[in-house]
C-alpha cells in the first residue's frame, strides 16, 4: 500500500466538505493515484449508508477506497492514515459540518493544516468556480521571497507542473514594514540597485537559478517583482496573470500573530491553495 | 657570533614533517640538564603535526625523566622516543600515555650469545694485560664492556681526553691493540659465536656488542612514518652530533644515515673534529644550535598556516548550496592581474566557476559592447575512490566541510571528510592562491588522506573551457607541454583578438606510494591525472602549478606559459606560498587598520583592504577597477566612476603605484573622451560612464525589460560628472604623493581636458552666471536635471585645479609645460576663461542655506524615507519609476558628496543643515551611499548615525543583502567604507600643503590605529579615544601634519608625535621622542 501515491480527501458528511471532492478527483487522476476517502467516526456504518452520509453520488476517478476509521479524535486519525500510506496530497474544503465563513476554517481542516506534513489543498466552498474532476491547473502561482524556506515548496510544485503541463509564476513581493528576511541562504530582492540593467538581472537570474536547478525540462518558469501587502499582491497577480492555483511553503503555524498572508489567503482568495510544509 | 643555520637555509624554508634526531650532544647537552625549553619548541612543532621522533641508547625511562614527561596533549601521538639503541620505540595514546610500539625482544640464546661475546673480549684483553674491564650487562639486547670503569659518565666535550686516556690505559695494561683491537676482537667473536649480525659500535669509554643499533631507529621511521603516512623523504630531517668518525670509529649517529632512502636531509650539529660524511650537513652549535633550528621551523610552519587572528578569516562552515555563488565571489583569490572565483574544485550544479583577467574584454557579437571574457576554470579537482567520484550533493556524506579564506595569507583553503555508503572515509584538503607578487602564477595543493580504507584513489584535475554561460574565448589548442608531461591551452578571443595561454603542471612528491600518472584531453579541456593505491592514513599531496599569459603581456604567451610553468613547479608550492605570504604581509603593514573594540568592524575593514588588495594591479596601467572587481562578472568588468571615487583613496594612501595605474588608464582612455567630446560640439575630453579597453562608452543606450518595455539608459550621455571624478582622484593622488613625473606626463592633461571640456559644456545666462544643463547627478532617480549641484560644483573645482596644474607646472617645470602646451595646444586665454567660469558657476542663490539639488528639486513632493523604513526592497522599486522621479527621494549621496569633497566650502552650519536635510530624503538605493552618509555624519560627530551607516555600508556583501553578491563584491562600496574611517571617523583631510586630521571615533571603538603614505612617507596613527592621537612619522623626511581647523605643524622624519584630548578638543602634537 506504501508504493502507491495516494490522495486523500476527508470528508465529514457536510455538504461544504463535498466542495473539495472536484479537486481531490482531479489531483488523483493528474498523479495516477489513488483516491481515499477517509471520514472519521464513532460508529461504523455501512458502506451504502456511508457513501449516502458523505453525499458522495458519483465517483470519476477509478481507483479509489472509502475509509471508514472509528475514532473520536479526527484530526489525528486523518494524519495516522496519511502516515500509513504514501500521501502525495490531503485536499478538503476549508470547512466542514461546522461552517462559519466568519471563521478561517474549520475544526478539522485547521488542524490538518497545522499538523500534516504532507502538502494540503485548501478550497473555500464558497469559491465562485470550484474545481471539478477534470480540472488541470494550467498556471501556478509560487510566491517566493527569496528564503531557502520559500524556495523548499518547489520540489512538490515541480513534480505538481511536470504533471499537469502547468507553467508556474514565480512572485517577488517588495513590502514596506518587514525586514528582508535573514534567513541563512535567502536572496531577497535588492536592497540596492548601483545599476539596475545590470543588478536587477543577475538578482532575476541568480533567483531563477535557485530554482533552476531542480526544475523539470518542459516547465516553464517566469519571474515576477511587484509591491505591497503580500496577500493583496498575490490574490490581485493570481487574478491578472490567470493563475489556477497558488502554492505556498510554511512553517504551519496558524497562531496569533503568525502566517498572517496564509490566514488572509486563506479568507479572500478564490483559487485552490497549496500549503506546503516545511521545517523550521 | 656567527649564525649556525648559514649553512642550512633550507631550515628556514622548507617545512619538515619528520623530524629525528639523537638525544644526548644534540638535542641536549647531557641527561642531567633542564630540557624544558627543548620541550616547549618540539611541542609547538607537534601541534603543527610534524611527527618527533627521538633516536637514542638510551632506556625510556631516561627520557621520560628528562623530556617527554614534560610534554602532555593530544598532539603527543606525534612523539616517538626510539630507545635502547633501536631495540625499543615508545609513542603516545591520546591521553598521553606512553604506549610500546616496538620492541625487539632477545631469545635467550641470543641473550646468552650476546654475554659470551662481551665475556670473551674482556677475557681476551685482560688474558693480555692487566687492564681490567667491566661488562655492563642490564642493557636492552646488548652488552657494553666499559674499557675504562674509573671515568664514570665522561661528557662528550672530554671526548678527545677520554680516547686518551682508554689508549693509555689499554696500551700501558699490555693490551697494544687499543680500541681498534678490542673492536675487532667483539666483531670476530660475533661471528664466530654465532651472532654475525651483532651490532658492534664504540663511544671510545665502551665497546658495545648488540642486536640492533641506531638504524633499526630509522628503518622504524621510514617503514612506519614514511611508507604508512607516505611522507616523502624529502621532508624528513635527521639530526645528531656523530655522523662522522671519532677515534677511527663511526660515529654514534653514523648509523641513522641510510643511503637507500634519498632525499632525507642530514644535519649535524655536532663538533665532528673528523668531518661528516657526504651527503650531511654540518652546522656545529650543539644543542643551542639545534634549539635555534626547532625554532625557525616553528616559525616556519606558523607562517605558512592559516591566520589564527579570527578578523583576517572568512570562514564558510557546512555546505549550503544556496549560498554557493555567494560564497564564490566572497572568497574570490586574486592579484588584481586575476581574479578567481571561491568555487568548488569538483564543480557543483550550482557552482559558477569563474577566472577573470583585468583587461582582457571580448565582444559578444560584432559591434555589440565590450565586456570581460571568462578565462578556463583552472582549479578543477574531482577525488575518486575505486572509481566513484566524491561529490557534496549528499549531505549525508559530509562528515566536515570549511572553506576559509585567509585574507592575512593570500589564500583559500578548503577542508573536507566524506564518508561514502560503504563507510570510507577520506579526508580532502584544498589549498589555492595567485601570488600576488608575481601575477601570472596560480598554485593549489590538493592533499588526499583515505582515513580508513585501502582503496585506488585517484585525482584528476585540468583547465577546463566548458561552462554553462557567460562570454568565453575561443579554443584555440590542446596539448600537453612535452613528453607527455604537464598540459595547456591557448585560446583567442573572438573580436578582440587577444591571445590566452594556460599552462598546467602538478607534481607528486616522491613518497612510497607509487603513482600512476596521465594526462588526458577531452571536450571538456585538458588536464592531468594520478592514480594509486593507498593504505589507511597514507597521505598524497599533489601540487599544481598553472602560468597564465596573454598577448597583452608579451609577443608570445604560449611559449612565456609553458615555459613558466616549470620554473614555478621547479620553486615548489611552499616556497611559492612564502613568497605569497610575504608579499600579503607587506601590504597589510602599509593598509592594516586595526580597530580596539569592535571585532566585527575589524573584520569588515580586512574584507575590504583585502578585496581591494586582490583588485588593484600595480603592473598594468591599461587596467582599472571595475565595480565588482574581478569576483564576478555582473557588471561585464566596466570601470565606473566607482574606481576614481571610491577605490582610488585606499591605493593612494596604501600602495601609489596602483593609484597611479589607474590614474594611467584613464589617461591612456583620453583619446576616446576626446572623441566623446568633439562628438558632443564640446572641446576637452568627456570620459566614459562605463569604460573598457580603449574608453569609449560601454554604457548600453537601452534595455529590453522582461516585459518587453525598452527602458532608455542614460547614465552613459548624462552622468558626465565622471570627468570630476577622475579630475578629483588626479589632485588627490598629486597632493598625496608628489608625483611629479605623473603630473609632467598624464595628470596634468587629464586636469586640463576635462577642465576644457567644463568651460566648453557650461551656458552662459543674461546675468553672465553659467549653468551646466541636461545632466545627471549622483542621484539617479533624476534623470535630467538642469544645474544638478554636485556637478556644477565639482565643475568648477575641476576647473580651478586645471588652472592650479598649468600655473604650477609653468613656474616649477616650465620645459615639461611648454612641451605639454604644444602637445595640448594650450593658449594662455583659456585660464581666463576658466576663471570666469569657475567663479560665475550658478551656486544655488536661494536665500536658505539648503542646497537645491538640482533645479526645480524644491518643488517635488516631499518623502521622508524614515516613513518607509523597514522595506524588503529598494525604495523607488517600491515606488514605481515614475512616483520615484516626481518625488525628493535621492537614491544616494549627491549633495551630500559635496559637504564632503568641497568641505572648505561650507561651513559647519551648512553641512549639517544640508546633511540632515538630505538625509531624510534618501533612500540608499546604491551601494554607493551609505559610507558617505556614515563618513560625513561621522565629521560631524553624529556618532551613532554614522555607525548606523558604517553596519549598513560593512554588511553590503558581507551578509548579501544586496541579494546579488553572487555577481561579485561591491567595490565601491569597500572603498567607501574605507574612507569612511580614515575620512570619517579618524577626520583625515589631505591638503595641497599637507595633512590634517580631527577624530570623532565612535563609542564602542577604544582606538583606531593606521598608517598612511604621504608623499612617500609613512605615517602611523594611533588614535585613543578621548584620550590622545600618537603620530609616528617616517624617516623619509619631515611631514607637515596639523590638527584639523588648527595650524599646519612640520614634524621631524622618525619622530613620535602625541596630541591630547582636553576633554572638549584636539591639541596641537608634541614631539614625545
Amino acid at each position: 500500500m506504501k508504493n502507491r501515491p495516494a490522495v486523500i480527501i476527508p470528508l465529514d458528511g457536510s455538504e461544504t466538505a463535498t466542495k473539495a471532492f472536484g479537486a481531490a478527483e482531479a489531483m488523483t487522476k493528474i498523479m495516477e493515484a489513488m483516491l481515499y476517502i477517509v471520514h472519521v467516526t464513532e460508529e461504523q456504518l455501512p458502506e451504502e449508508e456511508l457513501l449516502k452520509k458523505l453525499r458522495i453520488s458519483q465517483i470519476e476517478v477509478r481507483d479509489f477506497a472509502v475509509r471508514q476509521i472509528i475514532g473520536k479524535d479526527a484530526v489525528g486519525e486523518i494524519l495516522r492514515f496519511a502516515a500509513s500510506i504514501d500521501t502525495q496530497m490531503i485536499v478538503m474544503s476549508s470547512h466542514g459540518l461546522s461552517y462559519n465563513p466568519k471563521r478561517l476554517l474549520g475544526n478539522i481542516t485547521m488542524g490538518i493544516v497545522q499538523r500534516a506534513i504532507n502538502p494540503v489543498m485548501v478550497i473555500r466552498p464558497d469559491m465562485e468556480n470550484l474545481p471539478g474532476p477534470d480540472w488541470k491547473p494550467q498556471k501556478m502561482l509560487v510566491p517566493q521571497d527569496g528564503t531557502p524556506t520559500a524556495a523548499a515548496v518547489m520540489t512538490q510544485v515541480y513534480r505538481l507542473a511536470e504533471l499537469t503541463g502547468a507553467d508556474i509564476d514565480v512572485l517577488s513581493i517588495g513590502v514596506v514594514g518587514r525586514r528582508p528576511p535573514t534567513e541563512a541562504g535567502a536572496i531577497p530582492a535588492p536592497r540596492y540597485l548601483d545599476h539596475p540593467r545590470y543588478d536587477w538581472t543577475a538578482w532575476a537570474g541568480e533567483f531563477i537559478e535557485r530554482f533552476y536547478a531542480q526544475r523539470p525540462p518542459g516547465v516553464e518558469l517566469r519571474l515576477y517583482e511587484r509591491e505591497g501587502e503580500l496577500a493583496n499582491v498575490m490574490i490581485g497577480f493570481a487574478t491578472e496573470n490567470n493563475d489556477d492555483l497558488i502554492a505556498l511553503g510554511w512553517h504551519g503555524h496558524l497562531e496569533s500573530g503568525r502566517a498572517e498572508t496564509v490566514k488572509k489567503l486563506l479568507r479572500e482568495t478564490d483559487r485552490p491553495v497549496l500549503l506546503i510544509w516545511s521545517r523550521e | 657570533m656567527i649564525d649556525c643555520l648559514v649553512g642550512f637555509p633550507a631550515i628556514r624554508k622548507h617545512p619538515y614533517k619528520i623530524i629525528a634526531f639523537d638525544w644526548d650532544g644534540t638535542a641536549v647537552e647531557n641527561r642531567r640538564v633542564d630540557a624544558t625549553a627543548v620541550a616547549h619548541v618540539l611541542e609547538d612543532l607537534m601541534k603543527f603535526g610534524v611527527y618527533i621522533v627521538v633516536i637514542t641508547g638510551t632506556n625510556f625511562g631516561n627520557i621520560d625523566r628528562q623530556f617527554s614527561s614534560l610534554i602532555t596533549g593530544p598532539y603527543k601521538q606525534n612523539l616517538f622516543i626510539c630507545t635502547d639503541r633501536g631495540s625499543e620505540v615508545t609513542g603516545f595514546d591520546k591521553n598521553s600515555n606512553p604506549v610500546t610500539l616496538y620492541k625487539r625482544v632477545a631469545t635467550e640464546k641470543e641473550n646468552a650469545l650476546l654475554d659470551s661475546v662481551a665475556e670473551a673480549v674482556k677475557h681476551d684483553i685482560e688474558a693480555h694485560s692487566n687492564a681490567n674491564i667491566e661488562i655492563v650487562y642490564n642493557r636492552l639486547n646488548r652488552r657494553k664492556i666499559d674499557l675504562i670503569p674509573e671515568w664514570e659518565n665522561p661528557p662528550k666535550s672530554q671526548i678527545g681526553e677520554l680516547l686518551v686516556k682508554t689508549e693509555e690505559r689499554l696500551n700501558k695494561g699490555g693490551f697494544t691493540g687499543g680500541i681498534k683491537a678490542a673492536f675487532d676482537l667483539a666483531t670476530r667473536y660475533a661471528y664466530e659465536l654465532g651472532l654475525p649480525d651483532a651490532r658492534i659500535t664504540s663511544d671510545v669509554k665502551h665497546m658495545e656488542v648488540g642486536l640492533t643499533d641506531k638504524s633499526d631507529s630509522i628503518k622504524w621511521v621510514i617503514s612506519e612514518l614514511s611508507s604508512k603516512k607516505n611522507i616523502p623523504f624529502r621532508d624528513t630531517l635527521v639530526l645528531g652530533d656523530e655522523f662522522g668518525p671519532i677515534a677511527g670509529f663511526e660515529g654514534s649517529d653514523f648509523r641513522t644515515y641510510l643511503p637507500d632512502a634519498p632525499g632525507v636531509t642530514y644535519v649535524s650539529v655536532g663538533k665532528e673534529p673528523n668531518g661528516v660524511p657526504p651527503g650531511v650537513i654540518h652546522v656545529g652549535g650543539g644543542p643551542t644550535c639545534f634549539v635555534k633550528m626547532m625554532g625557525e621551523q616553528v616559525k616556519l610552519y606558523k607562517k605558512l598556516s592559516p591566520t589564527i587572528d579570527p578578523t583576517f578569516l572568512l570562514i564558510e562552515e557546512g555546505y549550503e548550496p544556496l549560498r554557493e555563488r555567494e560564497a564564490e565571489s566572497l572568497f574570490t583569490i586574486g592579484n588584481g592581474y586575476l581574479g578567481t572565483r571561491g568555487s568548488l574544485e569538483e564543480r557543483t550544479p550550482e557552482s559558477e566557476p569563474m577566472t577573470l583577467l583585468a583587461g582582457v574584454y571580448d565582444r559578444p557579437k560584432a559591434n555589440a559592447l565590450e565586456e570581460l571574457s571568462i578565462m578556463p576554470d583552472w582549479v578543477m579537482a574531482r577525488v575518486y575512490v575505486d572509481g566513484r567520484v566524491l561529490t557534496l550533493g549528499d549531505e549525508r556524506s559530509i562528515l566536515e566541510h570549511r572553506r576559509t579564506l585567509d585574507m592575512r595569507k593570500g589564500m583559500l583553503l578548503r577542508e573536507w571528510r566524506h564518508r561514502s555508503e560503504d563507510g570510507r572515509i577520506t579526508s580532502i584538503k584544498f589549498l589555492r592562491f595567485a601570488l600576488l607578487a608575481e601575477p601570472h602564477i596560480m598554485a593549489m595543493r590538493i592533499t588526499v588522506v583515505p582515513e580508513n580504507y585501502r582503496g585506488e584513489i585517484r585525482v584528476e584535475t585540468g583547465l577546463v573551457v566548458s561552462r554553462k554561460s557567460g562570454l568565453t574565448p575561443e579554443l584555440a589548442d590542446m596539448r600537453t607541454i612535452k613528453d607527455g608531461e604537464g598540459v595547456l591551452l591557448s585560446l583567442k578571443t573572438k573580436f578582440t583578438r587577444y591571445t590566452i595561454a594556460q599552462a598546467q603542471l602538478s607534481r607528486v612528491a616522491p613518497g612510497l606510494v607509487k603513482q600512476h600518472y596521465r594526462t588526458y584531453i577531452d571536450k571538456s579541456g585538458v588536464g592531468e591525472d594520478w592514480r594509486w593505491q593507498a593504505d589507511p592514513g597514507q597521505v598524497i599531496e599533489v601540487e599544481k602549478f598553472v602560468s597564465i599569459y596573454t598577448s597583452r603581456d608579451l609577443p608570445n604567451p604560449v611559449k612565456a606559459a609553458s615555459v613558466s610553468v616549470y620554473d614555478y613547479a621547479a620553486r615548489g608550492l611552499d616556497a611559492l606560498l612564502l613568497e605569497q605570504i610575504d608579499a600579503w604581509e607587506d601590504r597589510w603593514d602599509a593598509a592594516a587598520i586595526k580597530i580596539v573594540g569592535d571585532p566585527e568592524a575589524q573584520l569588515w575593514v580586512n574584507f575590504v583592504a583585502y578585496h581591494l588588495i586582490t583588485a588593484g594591479n600595480p603592473f598594468d596601467e591599461r587596467v582599472s577597477i571595475s565595480a565588482r572587481t574581478l569576483t564576478g562578472s555582473i557588471y561585464k568588468g566596466h570601470i565606473f566612476w566607482d574606481a576614481d571615487m571610491f577605490m582610488l583613496p585606499f591605493f593612494i594612501y596604501t600602495h601609489p603605484p596602483t593609484a597611479r595605474a589607474m590614474l594611467m588608464y584613464r589617461y591612456h582612455t583620453l583619446s576616446e573622451a576626446r572623441k566623446e567630446a568633439i562628438g558632443l560640439s564640446l572641446r576637452g575630453a568627456l570620459f566614459a560612464w562605463e569604460s573598457a579597453t580603449t574608453g569609449a562608452e560601454m554604457t548600453p543606450e537601452y534595455v529590453v525589460a522582461p516585459t518587453g518595455e525598452v527602458i532608455l539608459i542614460l547614465t552613459g550621455k548624462m552622468e558626465q560628472h565622471i570627468n570630476t571624478a577622475i579630475a578629483y582622484g588626479v589632485w588627490q593622488y598629486w597632493v598625496s604623493t608628489n608625483d611629479v613625473d605623473f603630473l609632467i606626463q598624464a595628470g596634468a592633461e587629464l586636469l586640463i581636458e576635462t577642465a576644457r571640456f567644463w568651460a566648453s559644456r557650461v551656458e552662459k545666462d543674461d546675468e553672465g552666471i553659467y549653468h551646466i544643463l541636461n545632466v545627471e547627478g549622483p542621484d539617479e532617480y533624476h534623470e535630467i536635471v538642469n544645474d544638478n549641484m554636485y556637478t556644477n560644483l565639482m565643475a568648477a573645482w575641476n576647473i580651478d585645479r586645471a588652472a592650479d596644474a598649468v600655473r604650477y607646472l609653468r613656474e616649477v617645470y616650465p620645459e615639461a609645460w611648454a612641451r605639454l602646451k604644444d602637445k595640448i595646444d594650450f593658449d594662455y586665454l583659456e585660464l581666463d576663461r576658466w576663471e570666469d567660469v569657475s567663479s560665475h558657476m550658478y551656486r544655488d542663490m536661494t536665500d536658505s542655506d539648503i542646497i537645491e539639488q538640482f533645479d526645480g528639486y524644491f518643488g517635488l513632493h516631499d518623502i521622508n524615507v524614515y516613513d518607509y523604513e523597514q522595506r524588503t526592497t529598494s525604495l523607488d522599486t517600491i515606488l514605481g519609476r515614475d512616483v520615484t522621479a516626481a518625488s525628493k527621494l535621492v537614491k544616494q549621496a549627491d549633495v551630500v558628496m559635496l559637504l564632503y569633497l568641497l568641505e572648505n566650502e561650507f561651513s559647519e552650519e551648512v553641512i549639517k543643515e544640508n546633511f540632515e536635510y538630505y538625509e531624510r530624503r534618501t533612500g540608499h538605493g546604491s551601494s554607493l551611499s551609505p559610507s558617505m552618509y556614515g563618513l560625513v555624519s561621522a565629521r560631524l560627530g553624529l556618532s551613532a548615525l554614522a555607525m548606523r551607516y558604517f553596519r549598513q555600508a560593512g554588511t553590503i556583501d558581507l551578509s548579501n543583502n544586496m541579494g546579488n553578491a553572487a555577481g561579485g563584491v561591491h567595490a565601491a562600496a569597500l572603498g567607501g567604507l574605507w574612507q569612511q574611517i580614515i575620512m570619517g571617523f579618524a577626520g583625515v583631510r589631505v591638503k595641497r600643503d599637507g595633512l590634517f586630521i580631527y577624530p570623532k571615533l565612535p563609542e564602542q571603538w577604544q582606538r583606531l590605529t593606521f598608517a598612511l603614505l604621504l608623499r612617500g612617507n609613512r605615517l602611523k596613527f594611533d588614535i585613543e579615544s578621548g584620550k590622545q592621537i600618537t603620530l609616528v612619522v617616517g624617516e623619509t623626511g619631515e611631514a607637515n601634519v596639523g590638527i584639523f581647523g588648527r595650524a599646519l605643524q612640520t614634524l621631524a622624519p622618525g619622530a613620535t608625535y602625541r596630541a591630547g584630548w582636553d576633554g572638549s578638543t584636539w591639541l596641537e602634537f608634541a614631539k614625545i621622542g
